[in-house]
Formats: structure tokens, sequence, C-alpha cells
């Protein structure tokens, strides 16, 4: 082992002094960044403004409401498309999430506008960025390019970036000095836009989502380096090379041993021109600690990641902002057992059961943990009822029969037990007898209806978060019993007969549900949850296996803010 | 002006000193930047976020232990965050058995720092964060596993991977140069 060395020691030996110098932007970046520190940091929203907030959206859900209801949609509607597109062009221009939303759309035009005037050339005004070839921008960037023209060149950069470039290698070094001329042009007429340029100036750099997943791509996948490889030319004399790829590129250059420019087509654009001299700066001031490829292709990096970095900040602010979220809904919801059994007597556990339909209305206040997870509560009102079929109702004449026994679970009402009135199930006399003694129509239902005020307490994780969502649900709710009685039903007269004595004031279920969401907006949503609640203790005894269960179908909007 | 002065000022928001503390660490702090990424302008980024949540943060710092190690705590925190965020799928490779990772001693001699850098950052994420922490940073396999949330067999088998791919790549380089001095 005398001549051999363990690979860590050979890492540690290598790397104990290693130092590395980055480039200069780094610290202008920083800089500017701990200048501005007010404008990153987020509002304190008061307590109470939260309280308020939610005031008004049970509010403006009223006002929809009666709105919806007196058929006068149109305008809703029409405003929640505005957002819409709002966000579409949010999404498109990253530059709108940065300036107030009614503005943004706007000076994306004009940005676009000027671009156009500036160029003076084929500029095709899409503020969708469908891949358009549209200038030809060719650079000649040496060394010594005084940080005032890097600014300029970048404002115009950011200015036209609805645009895609498309460099051409036909027009070689012929164009590079109208190209600066554009720049300076572009700059001036851009005097309003400016400012909005500044704040989203970072952003710019991507027009729209695919893009960005498109660089992801190309920044992650293994082969990166060597496509890069492919696509720049290796220059050795002060020409200036493009060459085009596809849709969705743009001029991108950088420098390269001698001086020597190559233009390659990219994505990014501004973000790169920053770079370029203290990148070249870099080669001369670095030497020997960081081989000249490793920079020339990090410069390629560095714009990409600046870029994400900063869109994935923005990102986390935009949801951050919208953490709570308020639900309102209805839910046609169906109450039954799972077991054979009975919550009225012993008598009845073979008796034929049924469920029934009943409506659950509500509103819900919902929490964003994070993008995935959201805790969300709220008051529901519910009616549940379930009935028992085959049920003999009669007033006894014999009131020492033995056989007539009050009902175990219920207390009969006072105001008819002076009727002596009985209830027995059909199922304990045989054929014969019904047949005889009881034709079908004393066949009686008994019905068991309650109202709860139930407050569920449950976590929503976001499957799919597109605009239509995928989501689990789990939680639990509790019930606080508001009503609660028994009543007969044969032939559609309805008759209370008591009240159970073995519901639970209190009781619990456990929730699992699936939300499917459709987004209007990025803030309106619908919502459309069929869930199961498997009730665990509604009643303090019961006869046989009775284990209820409610199935509801929840469907309302929800509102975020 | 003393290293205890210049946290004072930074802790003021004085730009001077900050751009002064910049100078001090920015090589060192880089030098782990350019470890932790997967190239070199990942590296100035991870490097000015993390310079960013240091002067943020510089008021917590309470003159306890050592004050680059605070600070490449929190350079390193930055780049495992940035691997978090950035996500990626990891084939968990069962600890296999793996030739012992040595090299012979003029292997080695050839291999420029350049090259070694190179292939850490070409490492994927997660072997490289874990080669990281443990060889170049000393952290225990416990250490990494709380800090990547993985467990520590995953660690481990990272670990056996990285060096792996690493040796792997070393003697690739070596018989590189041979050919080209033929």
């Amino acid at each position: 082992m005398g001549n051999k060395k363990h690979i860590d020691r050979l890492f540690q030996e290598k790397f104990k002094d290693f130092e590395a110098k980055p480039s200069d932007t780094v610290w202008q970046n920083i800089k500017k960044e701990l200048n501005q520190p007010k404008e990153t940091t987020k509002p304190v929203v008061p307590l109470w403004s939260k309280y308020a907030a939610i005031a008004a959206v049970v509010l403006i859900f009223v006002t929809v409401g009666i709105k919806v209801f007196t058929n006068e949609t149109a305008g809703t509607i029409i405003n929640n498309e505005i957002e819409d597109t709002t966000r579409s062009t949010t999404k498109i221009d990253s530059n709108a999430t940065n300036t107030s939303s009614s503005t943004s759309s706007s000076s994306v035009k004009e940005n676009n506008e000027s671009a156009k005037n500036a160029s003076g050339s084929t500029i095709n005004p899409l503020v969708d960025s469908t891949a358009q070839p549209i200038t030809l921008k060719n650079f000649n960037v040496t060394n010594n390019i005084a940080p005032k023209t890097q600014s300029k060149v970048r404002d115009s950069y950011s200015s036209s970036k609805e645009n895609k470039y498309t460099g051409d290698t036909s027009k070689g070094n012929s164009t590079n000095r109208s190209q600066h001329d554009v720049v300076a042009n572009t700059s001036s007429l851009n005097e309003e836009t400016k400012k909005s340029n500044k704040q989203a100036s970072p952003l710019n750099t991507f027009n729209k989502p695919n893009a960005l997943a498109e660089t992801i791509a190309t920044k992650d996948s293994p082969s990166r380096l060597q496509t890069k490889g492919q696509s720049v030319t290796k220059n050795n004399s002060n020409n200036v090379t493009a060459t085009p790829l596809n849709k969705n590129t743009s001029v991108y250059y950088k420098p390269y041993k001698d001086n020597t420019l190559s233009v390659k087509t990219t994505d990014d654009l501004f973000n790169t021109d920053k770079k370029l001299t203290t990148l070249s700066t870099n080669n001369l001031a670095k030497g020997k600690t960081i081989n000249e490829t490793l920079i020339i292709d990090s410069s390629l990096d560095e714009s990409i990641e600046d870029a994400i970095a900063k869109l994935k900040k923005l990102d986390i602010k935009e949801t951050s902002s919208h953490k709570w979220s308020i639900h309102a809904n209805v839910a046609p919801v169906y109450y039954s057992s799972l077991g054979k059994g009975s919550s009225i007597d012993d008598q009845f556990i073979n008796n034929d059961k049924d469920g029934e339909l009943n409506m659950s209305y509500g509103v819900k206040v919902g929490y964003a943990l994070n993008d995935k997870l959201k805790l969300r509560s709220g008051v529901n009102a519910l009616k549940l009822s379930y009935d028992t079929a085959g049920v003999l109702v009669y007033q006894s004449v014999l009131t020492g029969n033995p056989d007539i026994k009050p009902l175990r679970h219920i207390n009969m009402d006072p105001t008819l037990t002076g009727e002596s009135l009985s209830v027995i199930s059909t199922e304990n006399f045989n054929v014969q007898q019904v047949n005889n003694v009881f034709n079908d129509k004393f066949n009686a239902a008994l019905s068991q209806r309650m109202r709860y005020i139930e407050v569920p307490l449950e976590l929503e994780y976001a499957i799919i978060n597109e605009r239509f969502g995928l989501n689990i649900i789990g939680g639990m709710s509790t019930f606080f019993l508001s009503d609660n009685q028994v009543v007969t039903e044969f032939e559609n007269y309805r008759t209370k007969i008591g009240e159970a004595n073995n519901i639970n004031d209190v009781s619990f279920s456990t929730n699992l549900g699936l939300g499917l969401n459709y987004n209007f907006s990025k803030t309106f949503t619908f919502n459309f949850e069929p869930t199961f609640k498997y009730k665990i203790n509604t009643y303090s005894e019961s006869s046989g296996n009775f284990k209820p269960y409610i199935i509801g179908v929840y469907t309302g909007f929800s509102y975020k803010f | 002006m003393s290293l205890d002065r210049l946290i004072e000022q930074c802790k003021a928001n004085n730009t001077k000193a900050q751009s002064e503390l910049y100078t001090l660490f920015s090589g060192t702090l880089f030098s782990l930047c350019l470890k932790y990424s997967r190239s070199y302008a990942e590296a100035e980024d991870n490097l000015q976020d993390a310079f960013i949540t240091i002067f943020k943060k510089i008021d917590q710092y309470k003159n306890k232990g050592s004050f680059e190690g605070w600070l490449k705590r929190i350079t390193i925190n930055t780049a495992l965050q940035r691997y978090r965020k950035q996500g990626g799928v990891f084939d968990i490779i069962k600890e296999e058995d793996i030739a012992d990772e040595t090299i012979t001693e003029d292997e080695e001699d050839n291999v420029s720092l350049d090259y070694l850098l190179k292939i850490i950052q070409e490492l994927p994420d997660q072997y490289r964060m874990v080669f990281n922490l443990y060889v170049l940073d000393g952290y225990s396999h416990q250490d990494i596993a709380e800090a990547l949330k993985i467990n520590k067999g995953t660690s481990k088998s990272n670990l056996a991977r990285a060096r792996q791919i690493l040796r792997t790549k070393i003697k690739a380089y070596k018989t590189g140069l041979q050919s080209q001095s033929l």
C-alpha cells in the first residue's frame, strides 16, 4: 500500500489550500440586493386585516351568489376572464408580476413597441412569444466595453425581451456598428419603460414557462457540455459567428480566449451581457486557478441560474401571498351504515334500511402551509336521515301485552305516549301472520333524522397543482348535534314519535376525500370533492353492528387571498 | 481592522465593512461553492446568495465559535438548499462490493486541481453533496443524513458510488494524458 493512496486523501490534499476568486459581478449583485432590502421584504400584514379580508370575501360570495341566482353572471365571468388573461400575461412575461397587474400588460406592449421602433427593422410585435425569428443582431464586444455601454445594452435587451433574435452568419461584421446604434437608440427611447424594466429585469430573460423548462432541461442534461461545445464555434480570428439553432432562440455571445467572440443561440440574453467584461477580465486575473473553458462554459450557466433563482424567489413570493383561502360549498350527503344493525331497537336489526340524500352546506377557511399542503377548517350545517322499513305502528289495545316493549333507543314523544303508541318490526312476524293480519298498507317506515353542525379539520395534499388540480383530503370532523327526532312515514303522513336517546351530542368522523379543482384564475377556484366520512361515536349504544358513514359530494368555489 | 470590529460594523450595515468582509472571505467561500455546485456559474450564484444571507443574519452571530466556520456553514447550507429546491431523482444503490478506493501514487501526480474540481462538479447532485460533506468538510454520515434528509445507509452508499465514479474518471484522465503524449 506504500505507493497507493486513498482517493479521499488525494482530494483532501489537493483541496486543502484551494481558493478561487469569484467574478466582480457577484459583489455587485450582493451590493445591489443589500441596498434595496425594503423592496424585497414583505410588508407586515396586521392580523385584523386578515379577518377583514375574510369578511370581505364572504361579502363577495354573497354578492356573487345573488348575481348568479338572478342570472346576471356575465359581469363576473368577464371579470374572471380579465383576471385570467392577466395571469397568462404574467406567465408569458414575468414582468407583469413585479409591476401592478393593471398596468403590466400595457407596459409589455410599450416595451414591445419601443423595441420595434428602436431597432427599426422587422420586429414582430407579438406579445406572446411564439418564437419568431425577427431581427438580426450581431455584436462585436471587446474587453474594453465601458460599464455604461453595458447597462445600455442591458436595457435595450430587457425592453425588447418579447422578441426573439436569431443571429445570422451571412451578415458578418458589417452590422456590428449598427447594433451599437440600435442599442443607444433603444435606451434613449425607453426612458419610460426603463423603470419597470429595472424592477423586472432579472425576470425578463424568460418569456414563458416553457423557456424556463427548456433551460432547465438543457442545464440538467448530462450532454450539456458536449452540445455547447458543438454549437459554439471556436474562432481564433476576430470574427463574429452566429449559430442559429431552432425557435426559442436569441443571441448569445461569449468571450473566447483571444478576445474572439462566438455568437450562440440561447434563451438567455442580457445576463450574459452583464458578464462580458468581467468574464474577460477574469480570464486574465484568474490565471491558473480555473481553466478557461470552465469560465466560458459557466458564463452560460450563470445567467441561466441567475434567472432561475430569481424566478424561483418570485414564485415563492407569489405563492406566499396567497396563503389563505375561503371556500363555500354545498353537498348532497348520503347517510348509511356499513354493518347490519339498528340504531333504534334490537328488533330492527334485520329490517331493510335506507340512507337518504340530504344537504350539507357551509364555509371553510384554508391556510396553505406550503405549495402542497393546505390546512382547512370551517363550519357546515348538515341534515342526515336514515329509514328503517318494515315497521308497524299502531295503538296498542292491550297495554299489558308482554310482546310489546318500548323501543330501546327511543324516548317516545310524551304527547303520544298517552295513546300508547307501539312500533314493532314486521320482520318479527312470520309470513302467514303478515299476510293475514297486516297487509302491505300497514307497512310504515321509521325515519331517524338528525341535524348537525359539523366542524371539519382537514389537510389537503395537492397531487396536481395546475389549472386542473387534484388533491387528496384527509382529516376529521367534529359533529355537534342540533336536532334529533324519529318520525314514522306512512303513506305520506309523517308523525314524530319521539327522539333517540342514544345519539351523542358530540361525535366525530374520519374523513377521506378526493378533490378536483379548476382554477378560473389565480385566486378563484371551482372545487368538487367527493368525500367519505366514517362516523366514530355517533351512538352511545346501538343494536347489532351499526356503523354509520356519510358520503358527500362537496361542490363549491374557493377564493384565495 | 480586527475581525471583531469588522463584524460589528457589518452588523451596523456599513457598506465598506461589508465589502471588506467580502474581500476577506469570498475566496475561501467561493472555493467551497465551486465544490458544491455543478458549475462555475452556479457557484457564483451560490456565493451571492450565501453572502446575502450572511449579511442579513450577521447579527445572529454571537461570537461563539469561529466566524469562518459560521460563514462556511451558511455557504454549505445555501448550496444544500439550492440542491433541495432543484430536487433530483437518484437511484438508491445498495452497498456493493466496491474495489478499494485507492489509486497509485503516479496516477495522482498528473491530476490537476481543475480536473478534480471538474469531476466533482460532474457528479450527480446527491453524490456530490455527500462526497463534499464527508470527505472535504468532515461531516459524519449522521450529519449528512440529517442535512439531506436521507438515511445513513444511503449516505454511505452514495459516498461509495461517488468515490467509484471519481476514481474511474481519474484513471480515464491518466490514460487520456498518455495517449496525448504518445
